[in-house]
């Protein structure tokens, strides 16, 4: 019998496609909804987790713009974090923007990076040519830059800059290697749109030096920002924990004045946050499956009333109540399957284009899929049983008579 | 033939239907009106037997009794041999799908399948299984001369095939009382005469009908005419068919 009713179910939904298909309406969008918005996130998230990690997993950001009685970390200080269980190294930074000059030409908003020589074991600059800084060049103040290649470029026309000079804020730098710039990510990216919106201009390019060097043209005896890198990653919130401690003291507990950042906590925040996201999709996307259930149930409704004189029919052949009632939850399952199918189908197709589109790639949670259409099933019995009731009820007589 | 013969010695012995007493009334706001006041019916196996009866005069009710559609609200009912007169709507479903085969005067066939598939359908109810349903089928369409029409759909036959349809499906299950109400009443002179015939040649290979109707001269090709009238029936003789 249930073949029987399957087919019938088919017959009935292909004998009125419009109608049908208006009736899976609400089933079709809340599953297409859920498989999309969810291999959507999924996809963005990624991609930006994966930027993250390549940007700091590992690395605890201190960040420390002072009070009126300290302006920002000092040398003592910096050797008291480096020396923090878990922690591999420490690169200062001290940059600053500042205008190149290689005899008559000038390169203006140069960003001068001062490092230390750990700093490039934890980036993704790509040496090209050269060397990179050397603990040596650290110890020893040298005045000796790397630059990156579209510096190269803009000011040295296409020559290889290394072993040449340039003029950096009026002193000179020996050139000792080339990198490529950094991967283009959403990162630095956001960064360029932070810096076009508050009007800075765009930037022309960067340069790394021993940060010792830097501190002697910067004259400032202090460091403003700090790169930590973990040894291991696990005990990222313990060295927080620690360096938090630290500038504490050397701050007298003004948590205005410093900032720590552990990468991996953001990692962590990630994550919760996507899962609130999709719960929330999961939870919107359900409120239109929910509407699509009260269509299928009307539609059903209109259906049982339309078809009384077959149901009366079947109950004279000898039809139980609950073969009646079977035959039209299994007609509101089929409504509510086939929607979920077809909610699938474009729910996928939408998040393969808008992957395409946006650039990352598309992850087709299958989990979501299979939500989707459990949600779908689930509507189909519930909405479509009442219906089914009705029509397992209906007095055979009446139900003949009405022709 | 044989197959008929083999029930009639499996069944219980003595008349098909034996009613006795049979009251129905409906409530009709705070008051009963009575349909049916009393009715004493008893059809002995092979006949053939026409209730007759202008419209109002409870002819629908009592065919919806006999055919278990319905419970009397006094009375007793026994078809072939077991009391229906106090059984709920699942039981009852279960006796027409044993004892009765209906053909009515609309036909009833649904639109969305095929002869076979209708003629199928009361055999679906029976639970028989798929292969057997289809051969079984495929006989009754033969028996009425529909063979070349099996996989054709209603509403490409005539009123004259869609009854004949019907009645393959009424027989399809091997009921023990075909009941037709007003099966002429859709078709026109010629056709409603073929469908008479077949009747008799049913009835000749034994099978018990009784036939609704308001048309004498219909219910004139019967064995046995009874007539209705407020809700009273009148037991006429046997006629020579």
């Amino acid at each position: 019998m249930l073949k029987e009713n399957i087919r019938m179910s088919w017959r009935n939904i292909r004998a009125n496609k419009l109608r049908s298909f208006l009736t899976m309406l609400g089933i079709i969008i809340g599953v297409m909804a859920i498989v999309a918005l969810v291999s959507i996130m999924r996809g963005a998230t990624a991609a930006l987790e994966g930027e993250i990690m390549d940007l700091g997993a590992g690395r605890v950001l201190i960040y420390a713009s002072g009070n009126h009685a300290k302006a920002g970390i000092d040398e003592e200080e910096l050797l008291e974090l480096s020396a923090i269980e878990g922690v591999a190294g420490v690169s200062p930074s001290n940059s600053y923007t500042a205008v190149l000059a290689r005899g008559e030409d000038l390169l203006e908003n140069v960003t001068v990076k001062g490092v230390s020589a750990i700093y490039f074991d934890h980036s993704t600059e790509e040496l090209l040519r050269g060397r990179l800084i050397c603990q040596s060049d650290v110890e020893n103040a040298l005045r000796v830059c790397v630059v990156s290649d579209e510096v190269e470029q803009t000011l040295f026309f296409g020559e290889d800059a290394v072993g040449k000079t340039l003029t950096v804020g009026g002193r000179e730098y020996t050139v000792v290697g080339v990198v490529g710039d950094p991967d283009t990510d959403l990162m630095s990216m956001m960064q360029e749109n932070m810096g076009r919106m508050y009007g800075t201009a765009e930037s022309g390019g960067t340069i790394y030096a021993p940060y010792t060097a830097v501190q002697e043209a910067t004259a400032l005896p202090y460091y403003s920002s700090l790169d930590l890198f973990l040894s291991d990653t696990s005990h990222s919130d313990a060295v927080v924990a620690e360096c938090e401690r630290i500038l504490n003291q050397a701050f007298n507990y003004d948590s205005d004045a410093y900032l720590v950042f552990g990468m991996d906590s953001l990692l962590d925040l990630m994550s919760d946050l996507r899962g609130m996201m999709n719960g929330l999709l999961i939870g919107i996307a359900s409120i239109s499956l929910l509407v699509g259930g009260i269509g299928i149930m009307n539609m059903m409704l209109v259906t049982v009333t339309e078809r009384t004189s077959e149901i009366g029919l079947r109950k004279a052949l000898g039809a139980e109540p609950r073969a009646i009632q079977t035959q039209f939850i299994i007609e509101a399952l089929f409504l509510s399957l086939l929607g979920g199918l077809l909610g699938v189908f474009f729910g996928a197709a939408i998040s393969l284009l808008a992957a395409a589109a946006i650039g990352f790639t598309a992850v087709v949670e299958w989990s979501s899929v299979l939500l989707g259409f459990l949600f779908a099933a689930a509507i189909g019995v519930i909405f479509g049983w009442a219906p089914a009731r009705k029509a397992s009820r209906l007095n055979p007589i009446e139900a003949l008579r009405s022709n | 033939m044989n197959s008929s013969t083999a029930r009639a010695a499996a069944q219980a012995p003595g008349p098909l239907l034996v009613m006795q007493g049979i009251e129905k009334s409906y409530a009709m706001g705070s008051e009963l009106q009575p349909v049916l006041r009393g009715i004493d019916l008893t059809l002995e196996r092979g006949e053939f037997l026409s209730i007759l009866g202008p419209s109002g005069s409870g002819k629908s009710t009592l065919m919806n009794i006999i055919g278990c559609l319905d419970v009397p609200t006094a009375g007793s009912y026994y078809l072939n041999g077991v009391d229906v007169s106090g059984m709920n709507e699942i039981q009852l479903s279960r006796i027409r799908s044993k004892e009765i085969g209906f053909v009515f005067q609309s036909f009833q066939l649904l639109k969305r399948l095929d002869a076979m598939e209708n003629v199928e359908l009361g055999l679906i109810y029976a639970h028989v299984k798929p292969k057997e349903r289809k051969q079984t089928a495929e006989e009754m369409l033969v028996r009425v001369g529909l063979q070349d029409k099996l996989h054709h759909y209603p509403n490409q036959l005539s009123g004259g095939q869609q009854q004949r349809v019907a009645i393959a499906r009424a027989m399809a299950t091997n009921p023990s009382l075909l009941l037709a109400d007003e099966p002429t009443g859709a078709l026109d002179q010629k056709t409603g005469a073929q469908v008479m015939e077949l009747f008799h040649e049913i009835n000749a290979g034994g099978r018990t009908i009784v036939m609704i109707t308001h048309d004498p001269g219909i219910a004139a090709h019967a064995g046995r005419i009874a007539t209705i009238l407020d809700g009273l029936l009148t037991h006429g003789g046997a006629q020579d068919a």
